[in-house]
């Protein structure tokens, strides 16, 4: 196996690809970067732990000689990042079990791994569910998975849903049971079979480095018990969280006792320095007051500790029930206005009650709700 | 200026109340110990003789009948225990209010404040031990020191009935050859540990690297070394300061092994019962269930879980108990032991953030809240035992409450 290629190109492969590797196993395979050079595909990287693979490639290569070859990932990938920008050229030595990594006048005389064959991606069995623009999921991704949880007995709320409905509605949803993130896109395509899945927030995080904020479709297709997302020069293969998905169009308050319309940079702000308040030990969820008032807001927060801000915001507007007093957790209310303030000058806020989820949106947009419960003293 | 701190430790504690009461067990070898029958069978404390047989604390009776054939095994009365433990304490009450108690028969006395008035630590120590000997006949070791470490270590180096002073100018010969095992808070875990880094002693620790010790030991390893150089700082926390509860646990050992999910659910159901009576007592909820397992064999497990929400709710805790040992037990192998313990504890004050999702969730619990609510008024009127929540199983597994036990 031989090859030249731009530091450029390369970088970018290893970057997306040795992730998907690891160095917790005690199969070498799995911590491995398998590279194949083919003169019909070109320069290929696959990586996987089983949980999740990635494979990537480029044309922009110059092949001298195909083959392939097993390198450590984790540190493939920090070597290569760290060449200067040139030309590298890979050469295997087959007698000495060294990949020889030349740039400039120095080279590195890689150890390569015996393993003889890498196995394929199993995507064999794989039916495409439908097509769907880059920047469309990149924007479904980030706007719900933010809600997912870290950690939780229920593995679904670990994880992101991708709900397709029969007409060509597809919902994507994230919830860690106390907010939730709902987004919803109609599908070109119609008449497809209704389909549910939840994938792994690591999935999610892999596929937001290589989805580009551009119209360019990628598929989404299912096996047994994964999920690809794929286009000529990339697969993204993952495991699939199991477990049922508790129906979340009912947990979408309908009905609502005030609707507030409030500047995002100045809530944000405000919620910025209620964030930096310490949280006394006998509450341990940090949280805000938020009352409303005619046409303003009065957001307070306080620590035994430290002392209490009390914040107006006017210019407000409001429809509905005054005087309503209501307590959330300040980071998930903060969570929410902060991805808000990069799209809509003003929030909609809707409240259906001291006790009750509380509904953010974009007054432009219909298509993502910000559902978050209040919380809720014990006594 | 240094402190001056006692820390006063009563000799064979249950034993030598039980003496009190029955002069003639002194003559014989005799130990407290649990009800064999019942199986809550090991060796609580024992005297003299029973000690000089090679009868040690902890171990079950059985073997303890093996070593002394003659030994005389006496069930335990806490509430005697107790009865002496407070009157003991109000002899320390006579010579300081810092007054911490360590358990029911170790207290910590700080009496920097007192010394103008009673003389030395020393003085205080020996007159403390004459006026417990002479008005209730039981013996103290005292430990007298500048910190309460090295005060605890003191008390245990010469007992019974004796006093042990250690001066910042004495205590490397005093301390240093001890085993690092004798120190507060080193347990059987970090005695391995440190044996494996070659330290055995208090004096090797001391003087051991203290960088190594907190990566191999964490935030505990640079605590015991400075224990070890007698940095200590800790306050002796003043009578009547109130201690929060850290956690609530209740554990029973079983009058027969539990084997089967009929059985552990008996056994659970009773002790969340009694785990989240005492969280309403005290107006506390628990925001995560600890379970410990014990084996016929003694080998022990410990498991938690965080819950949802916080609860003071039995059927919550019970339905986390047996989650946590359906995941962490074969439900097959026999269990000696349970303890349910609620950790994470919080108060009224406490903000709850709801679920979504669990909207029939909360008006079932609201109810459940009204019925064990209920449950506690009947008990506060006609007692403990008057009611209890129903169990299929259980009937001889000498859980001894409502009409399932005895």
């Amino acid at each position: 196996m031989k090859f030249n290629i731009e530091k450029r190109e390369i970088s970018i492969l290893t970057t997306l690809v040795h992730r998907a590797a690891t160095n917790r196993t005690t199969i070498p395979l799995l911590s491995g970067l398998h590279i194949n050079i083919s003169s019909a595909k070109g320069l290929t990287m696959t990586a996987t732990d089983m949980e999740i693979g990635i494979k990537a490639s480029t044309l922009n290569v110059d092949i001298i000689e195909e083959g392939s070859v097993l390198v450590n990932a984790t540190y493939f990938a920090d070597f290569i990042k760290l060449l200067p920008d040139t030309m590298i050229s890979f050469d295997l030595n087959k007698e000495t079990g060294k990949l020889i990594i030349g740039y400039g006048r120095s080279s590195n005389r890689l150890n390569i791994y015996q393993e003889k064959e890498y196995p394929d991606l199993p995507i064999g069995k794989m039916e495409k569910l439908f097509s769907i623009p880059q920047d469309i999921l990149r924007e479904g991704l980030r706007k719900t998975s933010l809600a997912t949880a870290v950690n939780h007995f229920r593995q679904v709320f670990t994880g992101v849903l991708f709900d397709c409905l029969g007409e060509g509605t597809l919902k994507i949803v994230a919830s860690d049971t106390h907010r939730m993130g709902y987004y919803s896109y109609t599908l070109p395509k119609m008449d497809l079979e209704p389909v549910k899945f939840v994938i792994p927030m690591r999935t999610v995080n892999e596929l937001m480095r290589f989805l580009e904020d551009s119209p360019d479709e990628i598929n989404i297709a299912l096996t047994e018990n994964n999920v690809i997302f794929y286009k000529d020069d990339f697969i993204l293969l993952s495991r699939l969280i199991e477990g049922q998905y508790p129906n979340y169009e009912t947990v979408i308050p309908a009905k609502f006792i005030s609707d507030i319309s409030i500047k995002t940079s100045l809530l944000a702000a405000s919620l910025g320095r209620a964030k930096i308040m310490p949280t006394d030990d006998k509450f341990q969820i940090q949280h805000v007051q938020f009352s409303l008032k005619d046409n303003e807001v009065e957001l307070i927060s306080n620590s035994e500790t430290m002392g209490e801000i009390c914040e107006v915001i006017d210019g407000v507007t409001t429809e509905g029930e005054k005087g309503i007093k209501i307590a959330f957790n300040t980071n998930y209310f903060l969570d929410a206005v902060k991805m808000f303030d990069t799209e809509c000058e003003n929030i909609i806020i809707q409240l259906s009650g001291p006790l009750s989820p509380a509904l953010m949106k974009n007054p432009e947009k219909e298509n993502y709700l910000y559902i978050l419960v209040p919380m809720r003293t014990n006594s | 200026m240094d402190r001056t701190i006692l820390h006063c430790d009563l000799n064979a504690f249950y034993a030598s109340v039980e003496c009190l009461y029955r002069p003639e067990l002194k003559e014989v070898p005799m130990a407290v110990g649990g009800d064999a029958e019942n199986r809550r069978g090991i060796i609580l404390a024992k005297n003299e003789l029973a000690k000089r047989c090679g009868v040690v604390t902890a171990e079950t009776i059985w073997q303890a009948r093996r070593k002394c054939p003659a030994l005389v095994i006496v069930g335990p009365h806490f509430d005697r225990y107790r009865k002496y433990s407070r009157l003991v304490n109000t002899i320390y009450y006579r010579f300081t209010d810092k007054v911490e108690p360590f358990g029911i028969d170790e207290s910590w006395l700080d009496v920097t404040g007192s010394l103008h008035l009673f003389g030395s630590g020393r003085q205080i120590a020996d007159r403390i031990r004459e006026m417990v000997r002479s008005e209730l006949g039981l013996t103290i070791s005292v430990g007298v020191s500048f910190n309460k470490v090295f005060a605890k270590l003191g008390s245990d180096y010469r007992k019974p009935d004796a006093t042990t002073v250690i001066e910042r100018d004495n205590y490397r010969s005093i301390v240093y050859p001890l085993p690092v095992s004798d120190l507060l808070f080193v347990g059987k875990a970090a005695t391995g540990i440190l044996a494996r880094l070659g330290v055995r002693t208090i004096g090797q620790l001391a003087e051991c690297n203290r960088e190594l010790l907190a990566v191999r030991l964490g935030k505990m390893g640079e605590k015991i070394h400075d224990y070890a150089n007698g940095i200590d700082f800790s306050p002796v926390e003043a009578a009547g300061a109130s201690h929060e509860a850290k956690s609530v646990g209740n554990g029973i050992t079983f009058r027969r092994n539990l084997v089967g999910l009929d059985d552990i659910t008996a056994g659970v159901g009773v002790l969340a019962d009694m785990v989240a009576t005492r969280l309403r007592k005290q107006a506390l909820q628990c925001r995560t269930v600890q379970v410990t397992i014990r084996d016929p064999g003694f080998k022990t497990i410990s498991r938690q879980r965080q819950l949802e929400r916080p609860t003071c709710l039995a059927k919550e805790i019970e339905a986390a108990a047996i989650a946590i040992i359906e995941g962490a037990w074969h439900l097959e192998k026999p269990i000696r032991m349970l303890t349910i313990t609620g950790l994470q504890l919080v108060g009224q004050d406490y903000l709850e953030q709801p679920s979504l999702f669990d909207a029939a969730g909360d008006q079932q619990r609201d109810k459940l809240a009204r019925l064990e609510e209920t449950v506690d008024a009947i008990r506060e009127r006609y007692g403990r035992d008057s009611i209890a929540f129903g169990a299929g199983a259980g009937a001889d597994l000498g859980l001894g409450r409502g009409p399932g036990g005895k």
